[in-house]
């Protein structure tokens, strides 16, 4: 790291356009950044005694769902709420949404919002 | 009605309302009275909620008049900063990118504040996204420090530091990422706290860095931040990082205060490498620590060289991932995409994110890559758990730690921050508290011969914010810092 053409590619994978003038500029910060980081290559991890999983789950814990080991995992991930009832406003799949999209969006068509191509 | 209202903090505002010497009407009109005549200098608020702050008040008036219970923040103005959702009010985090998003819900905090009878009186300014240390990187221009508008007011929370201090509103809220709450209230000369991590509900937060940040209190007094901190803590189902504990908050007297024996460590490795006039002001606090018979010791905090990097490679993989969904299709303004494709429709949105954004973007997706992810982020989290071990130990010496909440005086907008390390660097004693997930209060402690705010920054283990909250009251008992305002 890193020169034109990493952060042309860092660009891709993040989806950020930076103008041809200022890539010059953002190289040469990115690696002022990445250099500092590579800072902890001075910090010796082993003599610590880390000993964390990191995200792994314990080897107890199934990590594939079946009928018979459901409930364990069930207790060992415990979420109060589902992701859909987050939110108190509500979903009404009977609406005809065309009202809303004319009034919310102003670049539709044909009572349709404009989109990009795929 | 007395013009010096204003002055007050908010626990005695609330008590003339619910006692009727004062309308809650009048004195929310008197707030935007005052903030109409002195944001103008400051830019602290990126939009305000007149109407529904009146209609607020209103409703208070009449249940005071009609002897209805009120919540215990009855009337109090409170300013938000503006990546907290608040239903009908724009959210933008300061960001080209969402200026013209309406939050559809309000956030855990906003509805525990209205609750309690809180009034929200507006959106305030801030670093884009939170990533900043002076509130200069903000799509809505840059906040100015009430002390010397000269100055940065410290960041990312600059408007909700600046809008207390320059007495607009009594208490507002932040959030803190890596010190985006301490650190512009020590510019700013006022009291700020980051709670312990899954303390406070981040639901309607928009995400910068989830494993990192907490929303948190800003104000004049202790009290203030006492009765903001028993109104928005406590277990939510809609943040499953929220702890299941009973918080209940108090304001102890001095002598219950001193009674309690305290053990205090001064972390002096990072005093003495502070500012000159930062490290003389922190001793003379010391000092009166020793005064008065606490029992103070030196110690240092290892591995503090290395937090700093492995807080900026958290932070940018966390970043490169929760700003990813800001691409103009599911949240942003209005575009008319006909004629482009999908990628580069996306990536010509996103290139509305101001140059810092971008930047972590970018540093976030290269530690993450493949290749790279163990030599930076498995590191980097590796030394997080380090850090926290070392803290752990430290506690079970030491009820609270002290160190300078930053290691210089506040400077000139403008003046840092031609290589991003200059600004990042200034980050070094407040993201500590962040990466071990313990709570941090910084307090006034002083000011530079040149008449500029310092700040002095108290840690304390899980859960012991009483402990933070005591020592804030002895030094505002002994100092009578709530009474240090700016010129204005």
């Amino acid at each position: 790291m890193s020169d034109y053409y990493d952060i042309k590619k860092l660009c891709s994978l993040s989806r950020i356009e930076i103008d041809e003038s200022k890539i010059q500029q953002t190289t040469e910060k990115i690696k002022e950044i990445i250099s500092f980081f590579n800072k902890l290559d001075e910090f010796e991890l082993n003599e610590k005694g880390d000993n964390d999983t990191y995200g792994n789950l314990p080897q107890s814990i199934p990590t594939t769902s079946t009928s018979d080991n459901e409930e364990k995992i069930d207790n060992y991930i415990k979420f109060e709420k589902k992701i859909n009832d987050l939110r108190d406003d509500s979903n009404d799949e009977n609406n005809n949404y065309t009202s809303l999209f004319s009034f919310r969006f102003h670049n539709n068509k044909n009572g349709y919002v404009i989109g990009p191509r795929i | 009605m007395s013009v010096d209202l204003y002055r007050l903090p908010g626990y005695i505002i609330s008590g003339k309302i619910k006692n009727q010497e004062i309308l809650a009407e009048d004195y929310i009109n008197l707030v935007y009275d005052r903030i109409n005549k002195i944001d103008v200098k400051i830019n602290s608020f990126i939009s305000k909620n007149y109407e529904a702050a009146i209609q607020k008040a209103k409703k208070i008036d009449n249940k005071i008049k009609n002897n209805e219970k009120t919540g215990s923040m009855a009337g109090i103005p409170i300013g938000i900063k503006d990546n907290i959702s608040v239903k009908g009010l724009k959210n933008t985090c300061a960001s080209k990118i969402l200026q013209g998003y309406e939050s559809p819900y309000d956030a855990t905090v906003i509805d525990r504040l209205k609750d309690q009878d809180a009034i929200i009186i507006g959106k305030l300014n801030m670093d884009e996204f939170g990533m900043g240390t002076t509130s200069e990187f903000s799509f809505y221009g840059e906040v100015h420090n009430p002390w010397n508008i000269d100055y940065v007011a410290g960041g990312s929370s600059g408007g909700s530091a600046a809008v207390v201090s320059s007495l607009q509103v009594p208490i507002s809220l932040g959030s803190d990422t890596g010190g985006s709450i301490r650190c512009p209230s020590s510019f700013c000369s006022v009291i700020g706290m980051k709670p312990t991590y899954g303390t406070v509900s981040r639901f309607g937060l928009v995400s910068y860095s989830n494993s990192l940040e907490q929303i948190g209190p800003i104000a004049k007094t202790v009290t203030d931040i006492v009765l903001t901190l028993n109104a928005i803590c406590g277990k939510d189902s809609n943040d499953n990082t929220t702890l299941n504990k009973q918080y209940e908050y108090k304001v102890n007297k001095i002598d219950e205060i001193l009674s309690k024996n305290y053990k205090i460590g001064v972390i002096s490795n990072l005093i003495d490498s502070s500012d000159k006039q930062v490290a003389k002001t922190i001793f003379n606090k010391i000092d009166m620590l020793k005064e008065n018979n606490f029992n103070v010791n030196d110690t240092s905090i290892k591995y503090s060289d290395f937090a700093l990097a492995a807080y900026y490679i958290i932070a940018t993989a966390e970043a490169s991932s929760n700003l990813s969904r800001f691409d103009n299709i599911r949240y942003g303004f209005d575009f008319n995409p006909e004629g482009y494709e999908w990628n580069s429709y996306s990536s010509h949105m996103r290139s509305n994110f101001g140059d810092e954004v971008k930047r972590r973007i970018l540093v976030g997706s290269f530690v993450l890559s493949a290749g790279y992810y163990g030599k930076y982020y498995l590191k980097a989290q590796k030394i997080r758990n380090i850090l926290k071990s070392e803290f752990n130990r430290l506690f079970k010496s030491f009820d609270v730690l002290i160190l300078p909440t930053m290691p210089i005086l506040p400077f000139k907008l403008g003046e840092k921050g031609s290589t991003p390390l200059e600004l990042y660097n200034l980050d070094i004693y407040t993201i500590l508290a962040n990466l071990s997930g313990i709570p941090a209060i910084s307090i006034p402690a002083g000011f530079s011969k040149e008449g500029l705010p310092i700040g002095l920054q108290i840690l304390s283990n899980e859960f012991n914010e009483q402990i933070l909250l005591d020592i804030a009251m002895f030094f505002e008992q002994k100092d009578k810092f709530s009474e240090w305002n700016p010129v204005q």
